[in-house]
């Protein structure tokens, strides 16, 4: 499980960050000793060994740039900025003074999940290769086959697949797909996914693997 | 305009026709008091001089003043800075209406760096005021499971940039920062902010051709195409496209969309401030404040984009951002 250290000064929103963190799996821990000098706030900050931070950009005492600056001098651990700032040379600073990603206000949950799940992934790239019950499913390639036969995936099912398998087992909504598909240019509609699930199960099918993917009512679906 | 010389002798008109005539007046009396005519003609043609130097000597002492005066004034862009270039004048009147007119032009002055120091603090406000209320927005934006929330939150969000982006279009020194700027990147960023909205009215996106770069701001040109992503929504569009095309000088980037389309009655007027046009008025559900691509206009012009909108028989849209590529701003971009 990832820690994650969220510095924010709004307590509303670090609940809501907390919350949504804690729900996706992670273990969202409030860091928010503003009282401390910056020097002090960022070894405080980092005796908690998180493995991702998300860091509020205007802070009430500290700059978040300059709080960014002083924690990449003893530490390289992933940042992610949060600004409500629309001006390009914000942006600019932020990723020049050493963070990761950055998200701006209003974001989605799913978009800030990805974000995190895509920074984290940096350092530990998700296999290409994954067996799957008696099918091996090739995400390089974007193939799956069993002994005999092989299968190619379009790039929307191969999308879907890629997000089920990131947590086999586990229900994935509908609402986190389209996400993910948005988020790879694939503008499609709420029927194109009905329509690529059961694509992607009847491949499932066709290699003798009937119910791969099961589907929840009103929740989602899940690889089992 | 006449020249000053006849305007002035127009004015001293009345001494020009009185001291003669007094002057013949004062002759007939001399003439009945038998004064020797010789004296008559000194005197005469003594005041007669006397005369024609005081007018000259005025008059060239006003025709130097107001001519300048004048002249200065035309050259001047603005004008209320007119006595800072000016002399005093040696002569009372001028001097009085020097003096009149600096003290207004000080308070003038006063009176205009007071409102827009009020203007800068207001549009200061304003900006630190939006970011502030952005951040309740996300707060409900990431507890909200709701699609209807979700599509009114967007809505809430997009006039708080309308408001944000107005207020950076007037201010003519605002940060933006040009540099070379993906299409395709800003395009993926704007279908993941509204794809909600998107999927709520079944509108299919399509793009193409959009793997190009542009020099401009990113945000800008963000907020430029997605206030019109917002009204092709707003105006009944089920499949909307970008798509861009690189020319020899320019880049052009169009968003074409099967929505009500203009008037060709309206076309030319959609830039105007405040304009709402039919559809504005009649299209059911839909509140147009005519300040979406007013605005738009203004921050392409800022960035020196061109927009055209046109609506090919009165149905659909298309709307197209030219970027020229200036070397102006390649040098400013290496720089």
């Amino acid at each position: 499980m990832s820690r994650i250290t969220i510095i924010e000064d709004d307590p509303a929103m670090r609940g809501a960050l907390s919350q949504i963190l804690s729900e996706a799996d992670f273990e969202p821990v409030c860091y928010n000793n503003f009282a401390l000098d910056a020097p002090h706030f960022v070894e405080e900050l980092l005796k908690s060994s998180p493995d991702l931070i998300l860091l509020d950009l205007h802070l009430p005492d500290h700059n978040g740039a300059i709080l960014l600056r002083l924690l990449r001098k003893t530490s390289q651990t992933p940042v992610i900025m949060i600004t409500s700032s629309n001006s390009e040379a914000d942006e600019m600073i932020a990723l020049d003074f050493g963070a990761d990603d950055y998200v701006t206000k209003p974001f989605n949950p799913q978009l800030l999940l990805l974000h995190i799940e895509a920074v984290l992934r940096r350092g530990n790239n998700q296999p290409s290769i994954v067996p799957f019950h008696h099918l091996t499913i090739n995400l390089l390639e974007g193939s799956i086959k069993n002994n005999t036969k092989t299968l190619e995936l379009t790039k929307n099912e191969m999308v879907i697949l890629r997000t089920l398998l990131k947590t086999p087992g586990k229900i994935i909504s509908r609402e986190t797909l389209m996400t993910e598909l948005w988020h790879n240019q694939e503008y499609i509609n709420d029927n194109a996914l009905t329509v690529n699930i059961s694509r992607l199960r009847s491949k499932f099918t066709k290699l003798g693997l009937e119910d791969a993917i099961a589907s929840r009512k009103g929740l989602g679906y899940i690889l089992q | 305009m006449k020249s000053y010389a006849t305007r002035f002798l127009r004015d001293h008109l009345s001494a020009i026709v009185i001291v003669p005539i007094s002057f013949l007046v004062l002759d007939l009396f001399l003439i009945a008091f038998k004064i020797p005519l010789a004296l008559i003609i000194f005197i005469n043609l003594f005041f007669a001089v006397v005369f024609v130097v005081l007018t000259i000597t005025d008059y060239v002492r006003r025709a130097k003043f107001y001519h300048e005066l004048q002249q200065n004034f035309q050259q001047l862009q603005q004008k209320y800075l007119i006595t800072e270039i000016l002399e005093r004048p040696n002569f009372l009147d001028g001097q009085i209406l020097h003096d009149l007119l600096y003290e207004t032009d000080k308070s003038m002055r006063e009176e205009i760096t007071r409102n827009s120091a009020a203007l800068d603090d207001f549009c200061e406000y304003l900006e630190l005021w939006i970011h502030e209320a952005k951040t309740p927005i996300s707060t409900v934006a990431l507890l909200n499971h709701n699609p209807d929330i979700a599509t009114e939150l967007a809505a809430l969000d997009n006039y708080l940039e309308q408001i944000l982006y107005f207020a950076r279009s007037k201010n003519a020194d605002q940060d933006y920062l040009f540099k070379s700027v993906k299409l395709s990147q800003i395009v993926e960023r704007l279908a993941e902010r509204n794809r909600v909205i998107f999927q709520k009215h079944d509108i299919t996106l399509k793009t193409s051709g959009l793997d190009v770069a542009v020099d401009t701001d990113s945000k800008w040109l963000e907020f430029i195409v997605n206030q019109l992503l917002q009204n092709s929504v707003k105006y009944g569009a089920k499949n909307i496209t970008i798509c861009a095309a690189k020319h020899a000088h320019d880049t052009e980037l169009s968003i074409i969309d099967n929505g009500i389309g203009i008037s060709a009655k309206d076309l030319p007027r959609v830039f105007e401030k405040s304009f709402t046009g039919q559809n504005g008025r009649k299209y059911s559900g839909v509140h147009s404040t005519g300040m979406g691509l007013y605005i738009v206009k203004n921050l392409c012009d800022k960035l020196g984009h061109t927009i055209t909108i046109t609506s090919p028989n009165q149905s659909g849209t298309i709307v197209t951002i030219d970027f020229h590529d200036h070397d102006y701003y390649k040098n400013v971009i290496s720089a």
